[in-house]
């Protein structure tokens, strides 16, 4: 064995020590944030709770942890048992640590045959960038221990192939089955890149023991070697495929038999780096960190004939891990593999594969060669100078990728989960499932606490709802960050949530309020960790049993059992060894790779010249780099620059900031500016976010300027377009905007009251675990659906109706309907969304319209959009013709958002649009006003629905003007009004209209109609309908 | 053919074996005498039971019991010889209904009889009842239903013709009815009354009680209205909030309709605007509110509770508050001043009020600009940017007053 020597390794020893130090103490500050680690946890969880059983309800309506080798989850559940599930992680992760430290120690061992390069090899891998990155940021646990526990692997493979004593073969064996336990990726890779160029390299020293030196070797020798060790390679190739396959069989059957279909998901590593900067520095820069500068020494080295293999790896890991920057990536892995591949790992592997190398460099700089040759040519001061900056770089780099998670947080503020967990614990709020919103990563720590279930989940490669793979979703919970794929998928889980058991949204992004709202959900409460929990009215509780995909008794027990025998027999073999070795005193002989070192001497002069050349080179392009980002940063240098550094700053609510580019010769005060900023509200302040801003400038002089400001706003209902002018003046040399008006209107009363009804549901009126008493359950609220009809519109099909609430309660209504065939076969079944509205006062009528929402892109060759809208719509194919249609309308009682202050105080009809201001008669702010207008045909009968979001808010005794186009519905084809399938909350309408309102008077004047000229219809009628963000 | 020839061979010779050694057994036992000792054939649930049999033949003996819960074998407890002594388990003997007994031994029925569990004599209480729907409307014609099943203490249901007597009580009524246990349950409608308000229901039978219920009655279909208003002047200033009121709406019987329902003020205005504001009743009031317009108005104004219930008609008038404003223009007219606009009193009018101006070029409308007043007054700019040098037509257009400039040439 090559470690236990009759001298320790004080480099070695000095490595694990700073590094576990090091590592072992920022853990705690980082580990917790990072995408991975707690994704970890919850796995671990699993098999801490449930160890042989592989499906999992918690997440996705049920998946299997089959999708992922299982050994790191393990063993942080092994280790729950002791401390807890975190006390499982820490350890684990300090223990990848030490593994990858004496991994590249043993690596550099092999490379170089000298124990004090290795050494230094491990000193650099301590602070190496792309380990901190990985560990800190990325909290990657298996593929840091699969690739330490590869490099363990390493020698023994060289030794079995050089000397073919079955000893090495069955320690190599041993460690690569833990490899494939940990990592699936890594072994299958790493045979590719770590293993083809080590078996390179043997034959290149077989060859070199036959030739006498390197130089000697030439093609028929190395050949010659080949075909020599080719029966020991041919074992080892064997061996270890049977070793990747049956040491995580289970995980192969599961992706035969869910073979991932998903449509890709982007990662941040397929990105053009130099069009995404900060995907380059995450991905390119940080992990190559100050290798780079050494980029001419290390291929060199490694195209030293006998590195030459590991040369080649190197360069193809260097061009894979450059992403999307040049096509040559997605040629090599073709589209497929490109596109589902996470192209970060290249770089990892790239840099730890040069770290033995970078080690050599520290070593023959620090006390070799180089150094002579330096101090020989420049003098010692310039090596003391150089050897400065070289630490002083390395150091920065490190604690730069370390504070990264701390200034440009991943994730966001740490939740409290208790007031959650106590929320699900209570009352059976468990039995439904639930979906944290604004949650990242934390939500797989909040679904490791509790047995409540959630339809989202955070490993996407085990989605199983078609709603989630046809897009790329990666969660429901950060939706907003993926366009109109997240929003859409969001939307229809909140649309049709019976469908999933979903009852509960907690909610920590007000982002998604208004589409929670519009959708028909109410809130609850706000727990005492500031989240909002939403809740939807007549969602079913799951069933008692829920089906699962259950596997054979053999695969479960292999699942459970071989990952740990895996780790029992490596330690067995591998550590225990040591110790009888080191019982022994016998003296033992250096491993065969000892042999092949070589001594440093006579740097090369072009290499320090090429070196020298290299540094300046990237210093150059360093500082070119931070000069474009300084232009480009630069807020008041330009017009341009000033507008959109503006928005920026209202986009972030960064109001102090947005004045500061207001023009300070103005008579804009600031507490002027932050009162105007204050009580505007409404759905493009308060709910959106800036998803592009394209500056135009109209008319340019020395010191003034007016700019078109066309903005584009991503709101969680729609995508929000609207242009802004702007007059700008250049003071002292900075660019400064000129204040825009403000709402001036003066509402006639500073105090003044009102009368409003208000409603108090009990719940259960005893306090008690039974279920609640038959006297509690409150009497659904009747409705009456006073007209109902199924459009044609072009090819999609529409219901449209008007219901009323004809009990004496408000009422919650959910109106789902189904679509059916000539011989009634059931179509589809989709539920109302946005176009009505979801909660009515005795009395109050609504027009409603149920669109059939597809699933979106469930075709692969289909188009998708490039460009974001939420409001996109995916109408459904249907198989059939629908004739009839079928409404299940169920009420429930509302206490919660029922306020109807909103006049309509001027409706003008001009040609094709409506012009019309809405007030505020009561006494709430309206967040978010939205029109409902329906069309009517000339027979007076309903037509069509369309609905329309004002932008801005209306606070009490104010006005809003609002504009809206009519629609053209010449194309529209009414197929049928039939009600005979219309019930409410389970009974046939007819029969609720006979018993509860005998007397309707259904000769009323239309009051509400308002005659028009349209196309394809001859009456408009206009709803309100308000969100309010904050009521009382 | 041949396989079928050996299984019913087997099956043949199985059944003449099987029956021979029972042959013997039964020829053996046809001594035994059984006699019944002291016990009763009805009980009332939850009682002890005890069976007690005197057999002849010292031999094992086993009660079967059958019953509509299942089937149980019972072995001897008694340290008698001859003496049988069984006891049969609670959870039998709590449960109403017929037990069929068999003495048997070796397969062998010595005995056979039945017994009879009436429900017990102790009743729970509360009496299990349900009621439902418990919201109804006045009028008499809607109406809850009282489900009541009597059960004794083990949850068996009381025999048939048992005495319910269900109560309810409406403001000072308080009625009682008898009624019979039929099939386990007894029932009744209670109709509503013509008043709103709260029916309380409860059941008795034999000392023991229900618990108390609660019919909610709300009033009914709400009869037609009146409507009135109010106003602080009769000025189109566009800033006053006037109120619509309703009279108390009641139903026919007179009761005043529930708090919350909802009553739409519609206005129809002299340019055929459909307007509209909504309020929901308190006390059978409903309020709206709205905004003055801001010109010259005539409003004719309904009340409706959608398909159930409306108004009269009333009308009113609003005068015009600003009869006129100044404009100026700038030398080189691309400053358009406008006021300060002054209001009835020749006070300055409230900020707020919209001021268009509409620029044409034609005939053609070029751009619309709407400004808010402050102090009474609006300035609008006419930049080079948009409007190059030439002659234009400029509208302006302010609490119903339009004016109107040709020819304007901007410099």
């Amino acid at each position: 064995m090559e470690i236990e020597k009759k001298t320790t390794n004080k480099y070695l020893i000095s490595a694990l020590l700073i590094g576990v130090v090091f590592h072992g103490s920022s853990i705690f500050f980082t580990l917790e944030s990072t995408y991975d680690a707690l994704i970890h946890l919850f796995f671990a969880d699993h098999y801490a709770s449930s160890w042989f059983e592989p499906w999992s309800y918690s997440w996705y309506t049920g998946f299997t942890v089959m999708g992922y080798p299982p050994l790191v989850h393990q063993s942080i559940g092994l280790l729950s048992f002791i401390g807890g599930l975190k006390f499982g992680l820490f350890t684990t992760a300090i223990v990848a640590v030490i593994l990858f430290i004496t991994g590249v120690f043993k690596f550099a061992l092999l490379v170089t045959g000298r124990r004090d390069v290795a050494g230094y090899a491990a000193i650099v891998a301590v602070f190496s960038s792309s380990f901190v990155e990985t560990l800190h940021i990325f909290g990657q646990l298996p593929s840091i221990i699969g690739i330490s526990v590869l490099m363990h692997a390493l020698p023994k493979i060289y030794l079995w192939i050089k000397t073919g004593a079955y000893v090495h073969l069955i320690k190599a064996f041993s460690l690569l089955a833990v490899t494939v336990t940990s990592h699936h990726v890594t072994p299958i890779f790493g045979m590719v890149f770590f293993i083809f160029p080590l078996i390179g390299m043997v034959i290149m020293d077989t060859a070199k023991e036959k030739s006498g030196s390197y130089k000697a070797v030439r093609l028929k020798t190395f050949i010659g070697s080949f075909l020599a060790l080719l029966w020991r390679i041919v074992t080892f190739g064997f061996g270890s495929l049977l070793l990747i396959i049956t040491c995580i069989l289970p995980y192969w059957i599961n992706t035969k038999n869910n073979p991932i279909t998903q449509v890709p998901i982007p990662h941040g590593s397929r990105d053009n780096f130099l069009e995404v900067t900060s995907s380059g520095l995450v991905f390119f820069l940080i992990p190559w960190g100050i290798i780079l500068f050494i980029m001419p020494y290390l291929f060199y080295r490694f195209f030293s004939k006998r590195y030459l293999f590991f040369g080649l790896s190197l360069t193809l890991l260097t061009i894979l891990g450059t992403g999307g920057t040049t096509p040559i990536p997605k040629m090599i892995l073709g589209d497929n593999a490109f596109n589902i591949l996470t192209l970060d790992r290249f770089t990892l592997w790239a840099s730890i594969m040069a770290l033995p190398i970078f080690g050599e460099f520290c070593y023959r700089f620090v006390e070799g060669d180089i150094k002579d040759t330096l101090q020989h040519k420049f003098g010692s001061i310039y090596h003391r100078i150089l050897g400065g900056a070289l630490a002083g770089v390395y150091i920065f780099v490190c604690v730069f990728t370390m504070s990264l998670g701390y200034f440009r947080p991943s994730q966001p503020q740490k939740i409290k989960m208790l007031p959650i967990l106590n929320f699900l614990k209570q009352d059976q709020h468990d039995h439904w499932r639930y979906l944290p919103l604004g949650f990242g990563d934390q939500m797989a720590w909040l679904s490791s606490q509790t047995n409540a279930m959630t339809v989202d989940g955070n490993y996407h490669s085990a989605r199983r709802l078609p709603e989630l793979t046809s897009r790329a979703v990666e969660r429901l919970e950060n939706s907003k960050f993926r366009g109109v794929e997240g929003i859409g998928s969001l939307q229809q889980f909140l649309t049709v949530p019976e469908k999933y058991n979903l009852k509960y949204v907690f909610s920590n992004d007000k982002f998604y309020d208004p589409i929670l709202y519009f959708s028909g959900w109410q809130r609850l409460r706000q727990l005492e960790n500031g989240i909002m929990v939403w809740e939807k009215l007549n969602v079913p509780p799951i069933p008692n049993i829920i089906p699962k995909q259950d596997v054979s008794l053999y695969l479960k027990l292999m699942w459970g059992l071989i990952p740990m025998i895996t780790v029992v027999f490596a330690f067995v073999i591998n550590i225990q060894m040591i110790w009888v070795h080191a019982l022994k005193t016998r003296d033992h002989k250096y491993p065969e790779f000892f042999n092949f070192s070589i001594r440093y001497q006579n740097f090369k002069n072009y290499l320090i010249k090429l070196q020298h050349a290299w540094v300046v080179f990237l210093l150059m392009i360093i500082t070119f780099g931070i000069y474009l980002f300084y232009i480009k940063n630069a807020t008041q240098i330009s017009a341009q620059n000033v507008v959109e550094a503006y928005y920026d700053a209202l986009d972030f609510k960064e109001f102090k900031r947005a004045y500061s580019y207001i023009d300070p010769n103005s008579n804009k005060k600031e507490d002027q500016y932050m009162l105007e900023i204050a009580v505007t509200d409404g759905l493009l302040s308060s709910y959106a976010k800036m998803d592009e801003i394209v500056v135009s400038i109209l008319d340019q002089t020395d010191t003034t300027a007016r700019v078109k400001t066309e903005t584009f706003w991503i709101t969680p209902l729609e995508r929000i377009d609207k242009v802004f002018y702007h007059e700008l003046v250049k003071r002292k040399e900075k660019w400064y905007l000129k204040p825009s008006d403000y709402d001036l209107d003066i509402p006639p009363d500073q105090l003044f009251s009102q009368n409003k009804t208000q409603y108090y549901n009990h719940g259960r009126r005893k306090i008690s675990s039974e279920q609640t008493y038959h006297e509690d359950v409150l009497k659904q609220p009747v409705l009456e659906v006073l007209f109902a009809n199924l459009i044609k519109n072009d090819t999609t099909y529409t219901v449209v109706g008007e219901i009323q609430n004809v009990d004496n309660v408000p009422a919650d209504v959910v109106i789902k309907a189904t679509l059916y065939t000539s011989e009634n076969t059931k179509l589809v079944t989709y539920n109302a969304k946005d176009q009505m509205k979801h909660k009515l006062m005795p009395k109050e009528n609504t027009s409603f319209r149920i669109d059939f929402e597809g699933i979106a892109w469930l075709d692969k060759n289909e188009q998708k959009p490039e460009t974001f809208n939420p409001d996109e719509f995916t109408p459904i194919s249907l198989a059939d013709l629908p004739v009839t249609f079928n409404l299940q309308c169920a009420g429930n009682v509302a206490t919660t958002d029922l306020y109807k202050g909103l006049a309509i105080v001027e409706a003008v009809i001009e040609k094709n649009s409506l012009r019309g201001t809405l007030f505020n008669s009561g006494v709430q702010e309206v967040t978010i006003p939205q029109l409902i207008i329906s069309y009517y045909s000339k027979e007076k009968e309903l037509i069509w629905i369309d609905q329309k979001y004002i932008r801005e808010g209306i606070r009490p005794q104010r006005k809003r003007f609002f504009d809206y186009e009519l629609k053209d519905l010449s194309q529209l084809e009414a197929i049928s009004s039939d009600m005979e399938n219309v019930f409410i909350n389970g009974l046939p309408n007819k029969d609720v209209a006979y018993k509860v309102t005998p007397n309707r008077r259904k000769d009323q004047k239309d009051y509400k109609l308002i005659p028009v000229n349209g196309k394809g219809y001859n009456y408009v009628k206009i709803e309100v309908n308000n969100y309010i963000g904050a009521p009382y | 053919m041949n396989k079928t020839l050996i299984t019913y061979s087997l099956l043949i010779i199985l059944l003449v074996f099987g029956f021979k050694a029972d042959d013997d057994q039964k020829v053996k036992q046809q001594r035994v005498e059984v006699q019944v000792l002291d016990f009763k054939e009805n009980y009332s649930a939850g009682e002890k039971i005890e069976l007690v049999f005197k057999a002849n033949e010292t031999i094992e003996y086993q009660l079967w019991l059958k019953s509509s819960y299942g089937n149980v074998l019972l072995k001897t407890e008694s340290n008698l010889q001859d003496t049988l002594l069984f006891t049969v388990p609670s959870f039998l003997s709590k449960k109403k209904g017929v037990i069929h007994y068999n003495l048997i031994s070796n397969q062998q029925a010595f005995h056979s009889g039945s017994l009879q569990i009436s429900a017990s004599h102790k009743k729970t209480e509360p009496l299990e009842s349900y009621l439902g729907p418990t919201s109804i409307n006045a009028g008499g014609k809607d109406y809850g239903m009282l489900t009541v099943l009597p059960t004794d203490e083990y949850d068996n249901p009381l025999e048939d013709s048992t005495l319910i007597a269900i109560e309810h009580q409406f403001l000072d009524i308080e009625t009682s009815e008898e009624l019979a246990v039929d099939d386990f349950i007894a029932w009744k409608n209670i109709f509503s009354y013509e008043k709103s308000g709260r029916i309380l229901v409860a059941a008795t039978s034999k000392e023991i009680s229900s618990k108390e219920f609660t019919i909610d009655v709300f009033p009914s279909q709400a009869q037609n209205f009146n409507l009135d208003f109010r106003r602080e002047h009769s000025y189109a200033d566009g800033n006053q909030i006037m109120e619509f009121f309703t009279s108390t709406i009641s139903d026919k019987f007179g009761n005043i309709i529930s708090d919350g329902r909802v009553v739409e003020f519609s206005i129809e205005t002299d340019t055929k605007q459909q307007l509209r504001t909504t309020g929901t009743t308190i006390n059978g009031i409903a309020r709206g509110y709205i905004v003055h317009p801001n010109a010259f108005a005539t409003w004719t104004v309904q009340a409706f509770i959608p398909q159930m219930a409306e108004s009269n008609t009333i009308a009113l008038q609003f005068d015009q508050a600003v009869k006129d404003y100044p404009i100026e223009f700038s030398s080189d007219n691309r400053k358009v001043k406008v006021g300060p606009i002054r209001s009835f009193m020749n006070q300055i009018l409230p900020d707020g009020a919209a001021v268009t101006l509409y620029i044409y070029k034609d005939e053609t409308l070029l751009e619309k600009i709407v400004k808010s007043s402050s102090q009474g007054k609006v300035h609008f700019k006419l930049s080079e940017d948009f409007f190059s040098s030439d002659i234009y037509t400029i509208e302006v257009i302010s609490m119903g007053i339009s004016k109107k400039y040709d020819r304007i040439k901007l410099k």
